[in-house]
């Protein structure tokens, strides 16, 4: 099925609709777009000739009229093309007789027609009452053939008294602008207030004219005025006529002029005439001159533009009848247009008939000085002699071409069903007009079309297409110009859509995948913990096997290790010291090394210190670290307690400190540097200590220690005082390195290293002891620890070569 | 320099070579005046370890004050040592004090860093176990080898003894050659750098008790 698209929504709707079920617009072709539209006639473009007598009953009464004219005018031959009929000639009363030639044929019928429906108040006005715009121009072009009409003013006065009971405005409206045209109203539009003034002429016959060159007195005064621009000031203080007095009264039942009402263009143009006229004629606007209602009539010079768009229903609707579409289409706009703004121009337009008036009769010279300033500010005549400046063809172009609004010249004429006013009903040409189609226009009317230059982009477009019309501001009167809505287009509920995301299967497989692995980077990392407790056990197990091994030859009572075979290399220097050692001697015995160390200390110099103790040795007991004294006597006591009770002179002559400093001076001098002992007795006055007065008066200095600093101290500083003192040094197994470089160089006389060193000295002397004690200890431990070690580096070493044997594999 | 600086240099500078002068020129003006100077210095240095005593007091002290992490340890630092202070102090004059001060050093202070030593063997055994699990590289096998040769060489074996030609030429060559090699190249390292640096305080390059290059 098919389906059409409304022009204004887009929408899809069935073929059968003729309105959009969507917006409400309408679904039907616009007239003539189905058919090729009749485009604009281009400049220099000549129209097409077509045929259309039989068309001849459409045409308005007043082109009728203005055919006869011609008819009588102009030969037969004229060109239409060349002069536009009934826009610039002057158009000769409407000659009905048959004579005429095709294209007026059922000129008579449809002008008897018009006539018919001509008000009492326009036929008494013996004017026609056929406000067509193309009347309306030629009736411009016409107004300079007007002649003084005696009975002019009296049936102006008639129209007057008419005013009351009709409806004002269409009477007003047919006298408008009378005084003088604004300037841009003449070249806009077909000057509407010239149907009254040209009426008359128009139903007089073309030979009736008069030339420019018999233009009447009265009309030559007129023009010197306009053309001296002068103003008799003595008009304004003239009192009107008794009709015109009465016109103030009128100007309270006018409503008051609402700006809202006005279109801007229609105020700017008014404004400008306000401003020429102002310029033009600075004494007529002056208020303390003139009346107030004549002043205000000066400055509103505008009317004359507005008073194109008056409305007058019933012209108007007869005109709409008989017009083509496209004509009477724009008319209706105008006159929409120009609705609102009626009420702001009462006064105005109130106050056109009393110029027309001025104008059929000698004019007062009081009303000569306005139609002298309104033409003289709007450049344009009101009442142009024929044969002057501009021809009626060139007038009639530039009212619908040059001087059109652009606003103007882009808004087709609309053929609203709906703005024809119920006085259609009944008439009979209203089918014939609606169904004539625009591709039948003659060529005369082709040509009157506006020129695609100045109306360009000016398509086509249906009243429905277009929209309501707007009834107020500068757009009042037009349709369609604005979105219904407020928006670029036609505001609609959106569609609605489901916000539901349509997945499949594999998409949301993927989806979730993605949402874990997000998930995942979010969480933190667990660190595996690095095996404490393998390292723990490790260690344990360590200890419990070294535990083991010591406790074992200790509990057990058993020698698992044998005695030493080899002796270590310094024994024999040392040896050979001890043996020498003198007797009763003094004896420095130096502990210098820390309660940590002690075991291995004690076990390596009880045998050595109680070797020499049984020579009748006297010792002093000094110490460089705090614990020092303590050791000592805890030494003493515990190792040589044999030979403190037999007497063994034994002094303890406490902490040295300064470090290397207090052992060089004790070096240096030894009584000036420490002169106590630990219990508070003179040192040297000890039996100990008698006879030494020096270093170098010690036998032997035995410095015990577990630093190999505390030990090069002892060497160094006290090298210089030694004299003949042997210096042995008892060390444990850590400080060998350091140590031993000075025995090697013989600045230590004897050295004694570790467990060893004591064992040997026992196995030597033959004097068991500590050393042998922990000998079977220290044997099994040690060979503990050597087997663990060895263990250990060879699963590391395996390890390492499966490491690397994986490493190669990944690579 | 600043005169406070001046003054200290020349203090310094002085007292460096009167002591040396008194190793040299074996004057009694000199040899005194050395003497002198070194015995200021041991007073100094006594004295800097009271201030360090005091000073250790006072920062358990603050400790305990602002109840930090392990004040119990503070406390129970402070209460001995202010207790073996006490002792010490009493000892001399009170002889019936002494065993008292001995009791404490072998019951507590003689154990307690024998017990760390032992530690020290657990923890360096594991360690060597451990060597060419972590570091497999030709210096940890080295030093690996040369703890065992040294281990073999000094400890006895159970029921073995001394093993040949470890004990009496390895072991030794180790001790004796390398390591004293060694130990020497450092010795003399170190008393030529003890000797620079004496020569630049005594010359006043070096000012470590306060100046520009202190």
């Amino acid at each position: 099925m098919a389906e059409l698209h409304c022009s204004v929504c887009g929408q899809s709707n069935p073929e059968d609709l003729e309105v959009c079920q969507f917006c409400g617009a309408s679904l039907l072709p616009p007239p003539g777009a189905g058919s090729d539209p009749s485009p604009a006639i281009r400049p220099g473009e000549q129209p097409t000739r077509k045929n259309t007598g039989e068309l001849e009953h459409a045409l308005p009464s007043w082109l009728k009229t203005l055919r006869s004219g011609q008819d009588e005018n102009n030969t037969p031959d004229a060109d239409p093309d060349t002069e536009m009929p009934g826009l610039g000639k002057a158009t000769p009363p409407a000659d009905t007789s048959g004579d005429a030639s095709d294209w007026l044929a059922g000129l008579d019928s449809a002008a008897s027609e018009d006539e018919d429906e001509i008000p009492e108040w326009m036929a008494g006005l013996g004017v026609s009452t056929q406000p067509s715009f193309q009347d309306n121009t030629s009736e411009l072009d016409n107004l300079d053939q007007v002649q003084p009409d005696a009975d002019l003013l009296d049936l102006l006065k008639n129209a007057e008294a008419d005013l009351a009971p009709v409806s004002g405005e269409p009477a007003r409206g047919s006298l408008l602008n009378w005084e003088a045209p604004h300037p841009t109203t003449a070249d806009l539009f077909p000057p509407t207030e010239t149907n009254l003034l040209g009426t008359p002429a128009q139903e007089k016959p073309a030979s009736e004219a008069i030339p420019s060159a018999h233009i009447p007195d009265w009309l030559e005064t007129l023009h010197s005025k306009t053309s001296t621009h002068e103003i008799d000031p003595g008009i304004s203080r003239e009192e009107p006529p008794d009709w015109l007095s009465s016109l103030p009264a009128l100007q309270p039942e006018t409503p008051s002029p609402a700006p809202e009402f006005k279109p801007d263009w229609l105020s700017k143009l008014q404004g400008e005439g306000d401003q020429a006229g102002q310029e033009s004629t600075p004494q007529a606007s002056d208020p303390a001159e003139t009346p107030g209602w004549l002043a205000s009539l000066g400055v509103e010079a505008g009317p004359s533009a507005t008073a194109v768009f008056t409305d007058e229903p019933a012209p108007a609707n007869e005109a709409n009848l008989e017009t083509p579409d496209w004509l009477a289409q724009l008319k209706s706009d105008v006159k929409t247009a120009t609705e609102a703004d009626l009420h702001a121009q009462e006064f105005e337009t109130a106050s056109k008939p009393f110029q027309a008036e001025i104008s059929s009769e000698p004019l007062p010279d009081w009303l000569s000085g306005i139609g002298q300033q309104d033409s003289s500010a709007t450049g344009a005549p009101a009442l142009v002699v024929s044969g002057e400046s501009e021809s009626p063809v060139e007038t009639g172009q530039g009212a619908f071409s040059l001087e059109t609004p652009d606003w103007l010249s882009r808004l087709r004429p609309e053929r609203e069903p709906e703005s024809v006013p119920a006085t259609q009903e009944g008439n009979q040409d209203d089918a014939d007009t609606t169904s004539l189609p625009e591709a039948e226009l003659p060529s005369w009317v082709q040509a009157m079309r506006p020129v695609e230059s100045v109306i360009s982009g000016s398509a086509p477009s249906s009243s429905e297409e277009m929209g309501s019309s707007e009834g107020s501001g500068p757009l009042a009167g037009l349709r369609g110009v604005l979105p219904a809505s407020p928006g670029f287009g036609v505001m609609r509920k959106p569609p609605a859509y489901s916000i539901k995301l349509q997945v499949n299967e594999s998409q949301h497989r993927y989806a979730v995948q993605l949402e874990k692995m997000v998930q995942d980077e979010g969480k933190a990392r667990e660190v595996p913990p690095v095996q404490p407790k393998a390292n723990r056990v490790w260690r344990w197990l360590i200890s419990a096997i070294l535990i083991g091994s010591i406790l074992l030859p200790v509990l057990t009572g058993t020698q698992i290790s044998p005695e030493l075979q080899l002796y270590p290399s310094e024994w024999a220097r040392t040896g050979v010291l001890l043996n020498e050692f003198p007797t009763n001697s003094a004896m420095l015995l130096v502990f210098d090394y820390e309660p940590a160390l002690s075991g291995e200390l004690t076990a390596s110099a009880a045998p050595v210190i109680s070797t020499i103790l049984l020579r009748g040795t006297r010792v002093a007991l000094i110490s460089t670290t705090p614990t020092g004294p303590a050791l000592a006597e805890q030494f003493m006591e515990s190792t040589q307690q044999d030979h403190l009770s037999r007497g063994t002179q034994v002094v303890n002559l406490g902490y040295l400190a300064g470090g290397p400093v207090g052992i060089q001076s004790f070096a240096s001098d030894p009584l000036g540097t420490i002169n106590l002992t630990m219990s508070g007795a003179p040192a040297w006055e000890t039996l100990a200590l008698q006879g030494v007065k020096q270093l170098s008066d010690f036998s032997a200095i035995i410095i015990l220690t577990d630093n190999a600093d505390s030990g090069r101290s002892w060497i160094e500083q006290t090298q210089a005082d030694l004299g003949d003192t042997k210096l042995l040094l008892i060390i444990s197994a850590q400080a060998e390195p350091m140590i031993r470089p000075y025995f090697d160089s013989g600045q230590v006389h004897g050295l004694v290293t570790g467990l060893v060193g004591g064992k040997t000295y026992e196995q030597s002397y033959n004097t068991p002891g500590l050393a042998r004690d922990y000998w079977d200890s220290f044997g099994l431990s040690v060979l503990a620890v050597e087997m663990m070690v060895t263990a250990g580096s060879l699963w590391g070493v395996v390890k390492a070569w499966q490491n690397q044997k994986k490493n190669r594999g990944e690579a | 320099m600043k005169l406070k600086g001046l003054f200290s240099t020349i203090i310094a500078v002085l007292c460096g070579l009167v002591v040396l002068a008194g190793y040299f020129v074996r004057l009694d003006l000199f040899v005194s005046l050395s003497r002198t100077l070194i015995e200021w210095a041991i007073i100094l240095t006594a004295f800097a370890i009271l201030l360090g005593i005091m000073n250790l007091l006072l920062v358990h002290f603050g400790k305990i004050r602002k109840k930090e992490k392990g004040v119990l340890y503070s406390l129970i630092l402070m209460i001995a040592l202010l207790a073996t202070f006490a002792i010490g102090l009493a000892a001399p004059y009170f002889p019936i004090v002494t065993p008292v001060f001995n009791f404490t050093f072998r019951a507590i202070q003689l154990p307690v860093e024998a017990s760390l030593m032992a530690i020290l063997a657990v923890t360096l055994t594991f360690a060597s176990i451990r060597l060419l699990q972590r570091r497999f590289n030709a210096f940890s096998v080295i030093f690996i080898i040369t703890v065992l040769l040294i281990l073999i060489g000094t400890a006895p074996l159970p029921f073995l003894g001394s093993l040949p030609m470890v004990s009496d030429n390895l072991r030794p060559f180790l001790a004796q050659v390398l390591a004293s090699s060694g130990a020497r190249g450092i010795l003399i390292g170190v008393a030529l750098g003890a000797l620079t640096t004496g020569l630049r305080i005594i010359l006043g390059v070096d000012r470590p008790y306060g100046g520009k290059n202190g």
